[in-house]
């Protein structure tokens, strides 16, 4: 059975997927695998279109470590995005040349999958190690200049998550590593508790891997509660009245703001219960999930986009590989009739 | 010369007063409603709300509509106020008729027009707003001190204590205090202190300014017009540092209570008629002397180049200017050569996007009314809207006068920071977390994924108000899409631009419709 950080509690295997999502998932790879022949191709579909052939086949089927190795390496490092790729946006050339630690992660996990024991874990962790900043966190300044104060606290605790288990793979979490990380990933300056469900995921998974949970701060059990108000099944990633103005302090204009739930999000609140510590509350939310899995069970289709206010267009993507594969793990999970 | 008509008699008549449309801003979906009453009185309407409630509103029976009317709905419908919220009644907007514009000569512009539809008794008061924290550093300082020294003769004074300048807290000061500014030095209380200090100084100042800004376009203080003065609490709105400013400058109508709805319905007819090429708008409202794409002066470009007094930058017409087939090829001084057609017909939507564009170009507008006898310096020719027929408008307008591959360099979708949780999210979806651009994030959004699922939106949205027809955006220019960027407040909006050097080609036509009326040489000033 294989696992992959983004996907807490998932063991990928064949037969995952439900009925009602097969077709969209073997047509999405379709056309991944005709654009990837084109070079046309990045590291977030290297990495769905693998997830898709585990849960569809039982094991990748593509050769996409191969076209990572064709367009996603220059000089031995991992890159987000192939040049061709890099056309879909307008004049984007110059930014487009960028080695993440999504990137780096992907090809490291690809190649595990692919080589197994083979596969030089320590390269790797060099490489996100490169990426550790001043601060004591590991992010992509190289590629995003931005101000600590204004990146995308996601960035932070999932780049730590990742660099976190290929540290772990290279054996390199010895000495005070661990707990220098930890420390940082759980400081409430550096990174504050913001009540994102998916960024307190990736922060527990990197303590965790860490060694040092007990950091993880206290009180995500209201912000899971929070995330589930004004939905009527499963959770946003955020509560829109936490949607506070970064520069004035004062709370957004959000009655026309409509929230999403997700299954991916889900996924993460599961993971995210076993530190909810009242009883009643941790039974009351997993009562909560196993309600939203078997919604999901009689309506797959149901995996919304967002939309700006009234205007009823989608505004990004409702379902995607990710979705559906977290879909169809919840989808097992539905234990009422 | 005129291009149709608004007949609100017969209108009126035919809906039997009542008055009910449906506007979208700022992604919110809204509606308006209203009956009236109404009777002649020789060319003029007397109308009233049915409900005995508002201003009696005396209006034109049949408004000619010529170049300048038609530019004001558009400036109107970037500039201006659509209404705010019902409270009991969700959904539905009570319009008020208010008008946000800091420069002069189309704030008097905007008051002539007022004044053409409703030759009643209006009156206007003009509103100027400001961040106190203007008033700390810099020019502010300065004049804040030539006030005091003026006054009673000395500097400003030392800041007191809060609770000496305000014993006692109001709820908006409670919420002030409790705010948090990171980018702030100092603490709140000492800046709310300063605000209350100097408060009624700073209230003088400012109406003062705007007094004199006002006279030197010809509106004097008078019965129908007054100045009023804003100061909101330090830092509240985009200043960051002391001396910083937010200056925000409101017209608001006074003697027009309860006839917003119409008003709306004028201009939203107006837009509807010229996005769909008809005659006649849908409720009647509007009549065009013919199909609007075929109404309007015709100019010759070269001529117009070549002679009007409009068609001058700096004092001067093009260097070069040449006849090629149905094109004429032109060369401003210390400018790129570019080609642009022939003919230009000031067609209805060509004046309703001049409007539209004075409202909400990128171009700063002092360049736009001093590069006729001056030098204009930098321009640049960008556009944002959150709406898919302002797009659609502008992108029409644009290919009037130039080849469709010159219109658009490339095109963005700007997002503002309420909405990037969403944008997390959509990276979520594809496995990814959000990078962001530049020092402060305000960048191109390094994370392509979430970029290229935003496009589609931005598309539909253009596509939106065509009935199932490509929009020019997609037709043409799907391919210039460059990347989101997260930036400042507000919903997602499509932002695009063009070469600088078509600015040169495009104002000077701007200005000519809009003003080109009123106004006969524009190297001299207007509105003297």
């Amino acid at each position: 059975m294989t696992h992959h950080i983004l996907l807490p509690g998932l063991a990928l295997q064949e037969g995952l997927v439900h009925p009602a999502y097969e077709q969209y998932l073997k047509e999405w790879r379709e056309d991944a695998i005709r654009h990837a022949d084109d070079g046309e191709l990045a590291a977030s579909i290297c990495l769905q279109g693998i997830l898709i052939e585990i849960v569809l086949f039982g094991k990748p089927r593509h050769d996409w470590l191969g076209l990572m190795d064709q367009f996603l390496i220059e000089d031995g490092t991992p890159l987000a995005y192939s040049e061709k790729y890099g056309k879909r946006l307008y004049k984007f050339d110059a930014q487009c040349r960028q080695s993440t630690v999504h990137a780096i992660h992907t090809r490291w996990w690809i190649e595990s999958l692919n080589k197994g024991a083979a596969c030089d874990h320590g390269r790797y962790a060099n490489l996100v190690l490169a990426k550790r900043q001043d601060d004591g966190l590991i992010y992509d300044k190289d590629v995003s200049e931005t101000i600590l104060r204004h990146r995308m606290k996601i960035e932070l605790t999932m780049s730590m998550a990742m660099s976190a288990e290929i540290l772990l793979a290279a054996d390199q979490l010895g000495g005070n590593t661990p707990i220098e990380l930890a420390t940082n990933i759980a400081s409430a300056t550096k990174c504050p508790p913001l009540g994102y469900m998916s960024m307190e995921y990736f922060r527990l998974k990197a303590l965790k891997i860490l060694g040092h949970e007990a950091l993880f701060p206290v009180g995500i059990d209201e912000h899971i509660e929070a995330c589930a108000e004004d939905l009527p099944v499963g959770w946003s990633d955020f509560a829109m009245k936490a949607k506070v103005d970064a520069y004035m302090g004062t709370a957004k204009r959000t009655q026309r703001d409509r929230p999403i739930h997700s299954p991916l999000i889900a996924c993460h609140v599961s993971f995210l219960l076993e530190k909810v510590q009242d009883a009643e509350k941790k039974n009351s939310l997993s009562q909560r999930l196993d309600t939203y899995a078997c919604h999901l069970k009689n309506n797959p289709l149901d995996i919304p986009a967002f939309q700006m206010r009234d205007v009823p267009i989608p505004f990004g993507a409702d379902k995607t590989p990710i979705e559906v594969i977290c879909a169809s793990f919840l989808i097992t999970q539905c234990k009422s009739k | 010369m005129i291009l149709g008509h608004l007949k609100t008699q017969s209108y009126l008549q035919r809906v039997e007063g009542l008055v009910t449309g449906s506007v979208i801003t700022d992604a919110k979906d809204r509606q308006y409603r209203q009956t009236y009453a109404f009777e002649e009185d020789d060319a003029d309407l007397i109308i009233n709300r049915a409900d005995g409630n508002g201003d009696t509103v005396v209006i034109p029976k049949i408004i000619e509509l010529d170049e300048s009317l038609v530019a004001f709905f558009g400036l109107y419908s970037g500039d201006g106020a659509k209404g705010s919220e019902d409270p009991n009644e969700a959904g539905r907007i009570v319009p008020t008729i208010s008008f946000s514009q800091k420069e002069k000569h189309l704030v008097r512009f905007a008051v002539d027009q007022f004044r053409r539809l409703f030759p009643g008794n209006i009156r206007f008061t003009f509103s100027l707003g400001e961040d106190s924290a203007y008033f700390m550093a810099g020019e502010g300082e300065n004049k804040l001190a030539a006030y005091y020294q003026k006054t009673v003769g000395t500097e400003i004074p030392d800041t007191l204590p809060l609770n000496e300048v305000r014993p006692t807290l109001n709820a908006m000061d409670k919420q002030y205090l409790g705010e948090i500014r990171p980018d702030v030095i100092g603490p709140n209380g000492q800046h709310l202190a300063f605000y209350y200090q100097h408060k009624s100084a700073m209230e003088v100042i400012l109406a003062a300014e705007k007094k004199a800004e006002l006279a030197s376009v010809g509106i004097e203080d008078g019965d129908d017009i007054k100045v009023t003065a804003s100061l909101r609490r330090p830092f509240k709105k985009g200043a960051r540092e002391p001396g910083g400013s937010s200056r925000s400058d409101e017209i608001h109508l006074g003697g027009l209570n309860g006839v917003g709805e119409l008003f709306l319905k004028m201009m939203h007819e107006v837009e509807e008629s010229v996005l769909q090429d008809t005659r006649v708008s849908s409720s009647g409202l509007v009549e065009w002397i013919g199909k609007p794409s075929e109404v309007g002066q015709l100019l010759d470009l070269f001529d117009f180049f070549s002679n009007n007094p409009y068609g001058q930058i700096n004092n001067a017409h093009p260097l070069e200017l040449a006849v090629v087939g149905d094109r004429i090829v032109g060369k401003w001084r210390q400018s790129s050569e570019t080609t642009l057609k022939r003919h230009l017909r000031l067609d209805p939507l060509w004046c309703y996007i001049a409007g539209l564009y004075l409202a909400e170009g990128s171009t700063p507008k002092e360049a736009l009314f001093r590069m006729s006898s001056d030098r204009p310096g930098s321009m640049a020719l960008g556009f944002t809207s959150s709406e898919g027929t302002s797009i659609e408008l502008m992108l029409r307008t644009l290919q009037k006068l130039f080849s469709k591959e010159h219109c658009v360099d490339a095109w963005k979708v700007k997002v503002g920071s309420q909405y990037f949780p969403e944008l997390v999210v959509t990276g979520l979806k594809h496995g990814l977390p959000m990078l962001r651009g530049g020092n402060s994030g305000d960048g191109k959004l390094r994370t392509m994924e979430i970029s290229l699922s935003i496009r589609e939106w931005a598309l539909s949205i253009a596509d939106a108000p065509l009935n199932g027809s490509p929009s020019i955006l997609r037709r043409d220019y799907a391919n210039y899409y460059s990347h989101v960027e997260p930036t400042g407040a507000g919903v997602a909006r499509i932002d695009f631009w063009a070469s600088s050097t078509l600015c040169r080609w495009y104002f000077p036509l701007l200005m000519y419709t809009v003003f080109g009326g009123i106004v006969a040489d524009p190297t001299q000033a207007f509105y003297p």
